[in-house]
């Protein structure tokens, strides 16, 4: 990751939405999912603004660090102890690329095709992904904006597609049952949104970090409330007894000479996953890079590359099952370290380096 | 380095082109068109496949043979494991994407629950939802096996009848789709029923009313005219004649033009009140006296149209409801949306409830026009 290079926030705003948006076109809500059609509605608004609350640690991070990125501000706070924070950062995100090889890799073998060789399609992925971090940041958010484009047209035009064929009975009442599967509908999302956790090291990269994730929440938030209308409206209640809801309800697209228009929604699923795990490779090897230098980035990307392939195939079975379980409370405690406690220790950790040194009357 | 990573992409990515793969041949595939579920008895289940053969589509349009299918059977105790042992006595994959229509023996229906005899289907994921289902009456080999000048497939003219059947108020057009949100709860099941009259090449496929199910389970069948009533109330109606007698005996057939259907709830106590108002246009298609029909009598037609389609909407209604105890409209599923203190707690009761609760039918029509002749006398001859 070079430091001359800077992002715009509406490129900041594609790579989250694309990143939110892969993720959604998979999500298995299914029997576990605690909030369902219209109430999953709601619970993405709620999951927004929660978002965006959770973001108020980074943001106030941003004000007091000035422009610097938190893994440079914890260099300077705790000198060469900067590096575990480094290495931190890395291995966070080696774990939101894994969960995201875990979904493609069942995602491409259910929903799709059972015959489809996924090993070889998970190492292609994981492969171009990895390679894709010598590029850096600029050609991801780049190659963000133009999938994000592509993204936002193809599911407004499957959405529009799909009109004749929703019904009004099919959308369930609101808070049929209370407020509280919205509440934990949203509480469920939640770690779905592991970026977040990543955005106080984009600080010095990006041209209005604030800016960008606030609109990327948003955008992110309506693109994925047309895919639950979609769904709902289509489906029905029968959307809950599917793995991949939205994949199944597209499959009956068809617009004029056009027919089964679902693989529109793989291909874009697929890109959006590439450019996820490219945007979090690219910040994998910018934090190692940083760590431990430059001359080993080869064997940092192969490193990284084989052990997000070793825990997607090897125990993507077995963390799928704790989807809704350990691994919801895993990336709950690790979203919350990264996006609130990180940067109120790296803050707390500075004011006291401040009033130690004010103390012992040295120069800050 | 990055290129070395780049070329071992590419690779990876041609290994994975399916035809780069894949050693089979396109006739080592059964393309299955169409396929029929039978009662095996204590056998388990009996299958026709209707598949495309590919060798009969090799070549220009006009060496094609005029049927390009093939009809195979096969039994196994299960759907799944009819599939299997087709495989294994052909040797070929079978092939569900192109699948256009599955077809359930009357006694397939009777014996099984819908979800069951369908689950293979819902769980497949070359099955598509927009797949055609339709109930036969006799075997359904009678019906895959029929042969048609019209449509090399024939899988395909049976989608036609059942799509058109649906649009002109013969038969209730269900896809998988319709059944998967039926199998969801939301409400009950219905399929249109089919037969084959004639035999040879004067054999065709004929609507023969619907088939309705309580929760997966047959309940009952619905005749002609409570069919139409059925996609009134569903709103699937596009067009439909109607033939009005008039008090002096002569008839007049209407054609519908447009028709919209709007159900609404209110509370009654601890039940629900329904009104359920249509709306229909439709203009004079023919009548028998020839240029008898005057302006004047427009109103009594208008009346007993109004007054058929009350009563065949009516019929749908007591029918399913009243009778069979189904909810294949989704009364229940309306009641939750507009009155959901009404039910909440007690949805297993509702099925039951729908009975007590009380069915207003209002329906408005009108006549757009007389057609192209405007009714005037004809001049008396000099």
């Amino acid at each position: 990751m070079e430091k001359t290079v800077k992002i715009s926030a509406w490129q900041l705003m594609s790579l989250l939405l694309v990143s939110r948006v892969a993720v959604a076109l998979t999500y298995t809500g299914g029997a576990a999912g605690v909030a369902h059609g219209t109430d999953r509605m709601a619970s993405l608004l709620l999951e927004a603004g929660l978002l965006l609350l959770l973001f108020l640690p980074t943001l106030w991070y941003i004000h007091a660090a000035k422009g610097i990125g938190s893994l440079e501000y914890a260099y300077v706070q705790f000198g060469r102890g900067g590096a575990v924070v480094a290495v931190l950062y890395a291995l966070y995100c080696l774990y939101i690329q894994s969960l995201d090889l875990i979904q493609f890799d069942h995602f491409a073998s259910t929903a799709m095709s059972p015959d489809i060789p996924r090993v070889l399609l998970c190492i292609a992925l994981v492969a171009a992904a990895f390679v894709a971090a010598f590029y850096g940041l600029e050609a991801v958010a780049r190659t963000a904006a133009v999938i994000a484009f592509f993204m936002v047209l193809a599911i407004v035009f499957l959405g529009l597609s799909l009109i004749p064929d929703m019904k009004a009975l099919n959308f369930p009442p609101l808070l049929y049952d209370g407020a509280a599967p919205v509440v934990n509908g949203a509480l469920e999302n939640l770690p779905r949104f592991l970026e977040l956790g990543v955005i106080a090291l984009l600080v010095p990269y990006v041209k209005g970090v604030s800016r960008g994730y606030s609109f990327g929440i948003l955008a992110a938030a309506g693109l994925v409330l047309i895919m639950q209308v979609t769904l709902v409206g289509v489906l029905g209640d029968y959307g809950e007894m599917v793995t991949y809801p939205y994949y199944t309800a597209v499959t009956i697209v068809h617009f004029s000479m056009l027919q089964r228009l679902d693989i529109l929604v793989a291909a874009l699923w697929m890109a959006g996953i590439f450019v996820k795990m490219s945007f979090l490779a690219v910040l994998f090897l910018g934090c190692l890079r940083q760590a431990f230098g430059d001359k080993l980035k080869v064997l940092y990307v192969a490193a990284g590359g084989i052990a997000v392939l070793t825990v997607g195939l090897l125990f993507g079975d077995t963390l799928l099952a704790a989807e809704h379980g350990f691994l919801w409370l895993a990336s709950t405690i690790l979203l919350l370290l990264f996006a609130v406690a990180l940067p109120v220790v790296l803050l707390a950790a500075n004011a006291w380096r401040v009033k130690r040194r004010q103390r012992k009357g040295e120069s800050l | 380095m990055r290129t070395w990573f780049l070329l071992v992409a590419v690779l990876l990515g041609i290994a994975m082109i399916p035809s780069c793969r894949e050693k089979s041949q396109i006739n080592n595939r059964v393309v299955v068109t169409a396929v029929g579920i039978d009662d095996a008895g204590e056998g388990g289940c009996a299958l026709s496949i209707q598949a495309l053969e590919a060798l009969k589509i090799a070549g220009s349009l006009t060496n094609q043979e005029s049927n390009a299918t093939g009809l195979y059977q096969t039994q196994g105790e299960s759907v799944a494991s009819a599939m299997k042992s087709f495989v294994t006595q052909t040797g070929r994959n079978t092939y569900l994407l192109q699948n256009r229509a599955i077809v359930l023996s009357l006694d397939q229906a009777k014996k099984q629950p819908l979800q069951s005899t369908l689950d293979y289907f819902l769980r497949n994921t070359e099955s598509r939802p927009g797949v055609y289902l339709a109930i036969s009456r006799g075997s359904p080999d009678e019906v895959l096996g029929i042969q048609t000048s019209s449509y090399t497939i024939p899988s395909e003219y049976l989608a036609t009848l059942l799509r058109e059947g649906q649009r002109w108020g013969y038969s209730a057009g269900t896809t998988m789709l319709d059944a998967e949100r039926a199998i969801s709860g939301m409400f009950d099941a219905y399929l249109p029923i089919v037969r084959v009259e004639g035999e040879g090449e004067d054999a065709a496929i004929q609507m023969d009313g619907t088939a309705v199910f309580r929760q997966g389970v047959f309940a009952g069948e619905l005749d002609a005219k409570e069919t139409r009533g059925l996609l009134f109330i569903e709103n699937a109606l596009e067009r439909s004649a109607f033939t009005i007698r008039q008090d002096d005996g002569s008839a007049t057939t209407l054609e519908l033009q447009s028709s919209h259907t709007k159900v609404s709830v209110d509370r009654a106590g601890d039940t629900a009140a329904f009104t359920i108002r249509v709306t229909a246009k439709a203009e004079i298609a023919e009548e028998a006296d020839g240029d008898g029909l005057k302006d004047s009598q427009l109103a009594q037609i208008n009346d007993r149209l109004a007054q058929t389609i009350e009563e065949e909407v009516r019929a749908a209604v007591e029918k399913t409801v009243m009778e069979y105890g189904c909810d294949v409209f989704g009364f229940g599923r309306r009641v939750m949306q507009k009155e959901p203190g009404l039910i909440r707690g007690r949805e297993d009761e509702w099925p039951e409830k729908l009975k007590e609760c009380a069915y207003h039918i209002e329906v408005e029509t009108s006549i757009r026009s007389i057609g192209a002749d405007t009714g005037a006398d004809p001049n008396p001859v000099s």
